[in-house]
């Protein structure tokens, strides 16, 4: 009953609030609206998309107003949004992906000119497993009359090539730092929040340009009206992010259990998977002033290995903390 | 070939256990006339509803059409799959049989009225439609009304023991007493699970049987592990041990988790990190992701015979560089007050996070990069009262944002 009075959290939070509903709002990607757009002209040749680039820099948001821009009111309805990354495996592709793309056909068959078709967006596709994404290929193509794919990804080349050559490609560029400013001053107008020009270039420093994060850092550092460089150092704190900032530092410092305990935290209260940690764990060894960077990479990358090939992440994990401390690294900066 | 396939039932008279059940059905069928109830067998998994569906269809020459809960999502789906069937069965010249399984399976938000669409369809079918399901539930209340219910239990211990014993026939091996009696209790009366058992025991061991015969503690095998100055002596001493090898990818029961060889040794040797050095402690774990390794490669490929090899592997590795260490047996891999504020809040967290991750349209993991602390950084700073998340799980995920609130 009171269900009107409960603000809604897509309201609440501003990457949401301010997540552009139209192809024509998202800033920068402008070579990609326009192809889009064009492509949107005859909806029924609509080929299938591929979307690779960095995280943060409007992948998703332009699949899902295609998707709006497509399908009209009821998108939700004929879109399906799958995240590979929750959902990896033969299973999900089997199961999830394969169901809803045969739904289609018969509703398709029943009002032949009403919809041309339905999306699947994958988001994050590039976490599939090459045997999911095997039996992709044959879904995509037995489901081409009704159905168009988005696939998202991170990186290019850990999608097969018989999907690569299936897709229109789209690269998403970084955007800009000028841009990324702009964008947050507008909010922050909007919001009626005070800022300091000198914070969103901090902001911009420790985003590189992915505009969640950015927006987010915004509206946390937001609290008392206005937003200072300081506010901005104090909310980047927070995120799961910089743990993993902390973790690596700890373990360069011989510290293997206050790491390793961080580290635990990270993954099962931030719910952040092993992969991602490695990922960013691997910046975070060419941000520091290390001697040899190359021979810590090489170390990452050989758990890395170990994790997707053994059996206890914690184990896997837990061992490449102990590596970095057993190099002396502090003593060894340049 | 997997022997839980291998030694799938093929005829009727075949099967262990629920004869009585097994007896009903095949009067059912033997009975059924049009307008007869159809049927549904309920039990738990592994105690034979599939095959023996499967085994009566042949018998009674009864093309069956099997349809499981991934097939059958939603109204308009299971109109198409199954009307046809119904309305031109006369068409297909030999007699049809409908085999819904799983249908407990049939639930979830997206289930637009396939499961009352049943209960309607089944009302007046003129083929005979048999169904199974693990358990019963509030959506399915229709269909159990107009159905005929049979009961499959566990397979008693007698039962399970004919069926290992059948097996082991087959195979011509001989296991002692005491073993057989720990796969029975093992395997709380699933087939399945008795089977995999059976196999895991006689082809991934080296003397092949005999295995647990004594059972030390795990507390006791493992301070012995770290203690024992000669390495025969605690490669035997391991054999008899419940320690086993096992991998979290495939599933992990608590039990399973505090048996894992790999675990208790990775969980004492982090507690005990303290009387360490650096470089000690990172080649003993160094060496034990190298067993995690091997094992995993085991289990993917299914290669059990191989297992025998991973206790030498360890010791080999890990005998010499672990003695004198002092290492004493840990349950668990943090100090007792930290389960608190790293497991169990991590698990309580977890229906915000999915929400989030659906709110903001990105992978779980993104959320707890760049969106969860901020998130409760904003809701904290803020006076929002409850929240609406567009989730089922609404109250439950409000009630969670109250504590994380009460957090300093
Ligand atoms: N090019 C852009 N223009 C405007 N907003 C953007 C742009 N890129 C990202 N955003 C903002 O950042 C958030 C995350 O964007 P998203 O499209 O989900 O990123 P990704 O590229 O990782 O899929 C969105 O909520 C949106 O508000
Ligand atoms: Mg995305």
């Amino acid at each position: 009953m009171e269900k009107q009075q409960k603000p809604l959290v897509s309201d609440i939070m501003w990457v949401e609030k301010y997540r552009p509903t139209r192809l024509d709002q998202v800033i920068n990607q402008k070579e990609i609206v326009k192809g889009l757009e064009n492509l949107l002209k005859k909806p029924n040749e609509l080929p299938h998309l591929l979307f690779t680039g960095s995280a943060g820099v409007g992948k998703t948001t332009m699949a899902i107003c295609l998707a709006r821009q497509l399908l009209g009111e009821n998108w939700k309805r004929d879109t399906l949004e799958l995240n590979a990354s929750d959902e990896r495996g033969i299973k999900m592709v089997r199961e999830r992906v394969k169901e809803f793309a045969s739904i289609m056909k018969l509703s398709i068959n029943q009002q032949a000119d009403e919809r041309p078709f339905k999306i699947i967006i994958l988001d994050e596709a590039d976490e599939m497993t090459s045997e999911a994404q095997t039996a992709l290929r044959r879904i995509i193509e037995d489901s081409a009359k009704t159905t168009r794919f988005v696939f998202i990804c991170n990186y290019l080349s850990h999608i097969i090539e018989p999907i690569q050559s299936r897709c229109v490609i789209f690269r998403f560029s970084k955007v800009s730092e000028d841009e990324v400013v702009e964008y947050l001053k507008n909010i922050c107008k909007n919001e009626g929040v005070k800022v300091d020009d000198k914070a969103l270039h901090k902001i911009y420093e420790q985003t590189n340009g992915d505009m969640r994060h950015s927006i987010n850092i915004l509206q946390a550092a937001s609290a008392s009206g206005n937003v200072s460089v300081q506010q901005v150092q104090n909310a980047i704190g927070i995120s799961g992010r910089s743990k993993i900032s902390e973790i690596i530092d700890l373990a360069i410092d011989s510290k293997f259990n206050d790491s390793r305990l961080k580290l635990l935290e990270l993954l099962n209260v931030y719910g952040v998977s092993e992969t991602d940690f490695l990922r960013y764990a691997n910046e975070e060894i060419y941000k520091r002033d290390l001697e040899n960077p190359y021979e810590v990479s090489t170390i990452l990358a050989e758990y890395d290995y170990r994790l997707a090939n053994g059996a206890h992440p914690e184990i896997q994990l837990a061992a490449f903390l102990a590596q970095l401390g057993r190099l002396n690294l502090k003593s060894r900066k340049k | 070939m997997m022997w839980t396939e291998k030694y799938r039932m093929k005829s009727i008279d075949g099967f262990f256990g629920n004869e009585k059940e097994r007896h009903i059905v095949i009067d059912w069928l033997s009975h059924w006339v049009k307008g007869s109830k159809p049927l549904l067998m309920m039990g738990p998994p592994g105690t034979g509803k599939t095959s023996f569906v499967k085994s009566l269809a042949k018998y009674f020459d009864y093309d069956l059409v099997e349809l499981n809960a991934s097939d059958l999502r939603n109204k308009s789906n299971l109109e198409a799959l199954i009307l046809p069937l119904l309305i031109n069965s006369s068409l297909f010249g030999k007699k049809l049989m409908l085999f819904l399984d799983e249908i407990d399976g049939i639930s979830g938000r997206d289930d637009y009225g396939g499961l009352s669409f049943l209960a309607v369809v089944l009302k007046d079918a003129d083929i005979p439609i048999i169904m199974a399901s693990n358990s019963k539930n509030q959506k399915m209340k229709d269909v159990l009304k107009s159905s005929k219910i049979v009961t499959f239990l566990p397979l008693t211990p007698f039962a399970s023991y004919l069926l290992i014993k059948y097996i082991l026939n087959r195979e011509s091996k001989i296991l002692d007493q005491d073993t057989i009696i720990k796969i029975i209790r093992d395997a709380r009366g699933d087939a399945r699970g008795l089977i995999n058992g059976l196999q895991m025991i006689i082809e991934g061991t080296i003397e092949g049987y005999s295995k647990i015969g004594s059972e030390y503690e795990i507390e006791e095998s493992i301070s012995k592990f770290f203690t024992f100055e000669n390495i025969n002596e605690t490669k035997q001493m391991l054999l008899n041990s419940v320690l086993q090898f096992s991998t979290p990818k495939f599933g992990y029961s608590q039990e399973e988790r505090s048996r894992d060889f790999l675990n208790a040794l990775y969980n004492s040797i982090v507690s005990n990190h303290k009387n360490i050095s650096d470089e000690k402690l990172a080649n003993l774990l160094h060496c034990l992701s190298e067993v995690d390794l091997f094992v995993n490669r085991i289990y993917e490929n299914r290669n059990w015979r191989l297992l025998k090899y991973s206790n030498d592997i360890l010791l080999t590795k890990l005998f010499k560089t672990s003695r004198n260490l002092g290492i004493k047996y840990s349950q668990y891999s943090i100090p007792f007050p930290l389960i608190g504020t790293i497991f169990m809040r991590g698990q309580s967290l977890r229906p915000l996070r999915n929400a989030l991750s659906k709110q903001f349209h990105t992978s779980t993991s993104t959320v707890g990069l760049f969106c969860l602390s901020y998130f409760l950084q904003v809701i904290k700073n803020g006076k929002f009262g409850v929240l609406d998340f567009n989730s089922n799980e609404d109250d439950k995920i409000n009630e969670i944002i109250v504590k994380e609130k009460l957090r300093a």
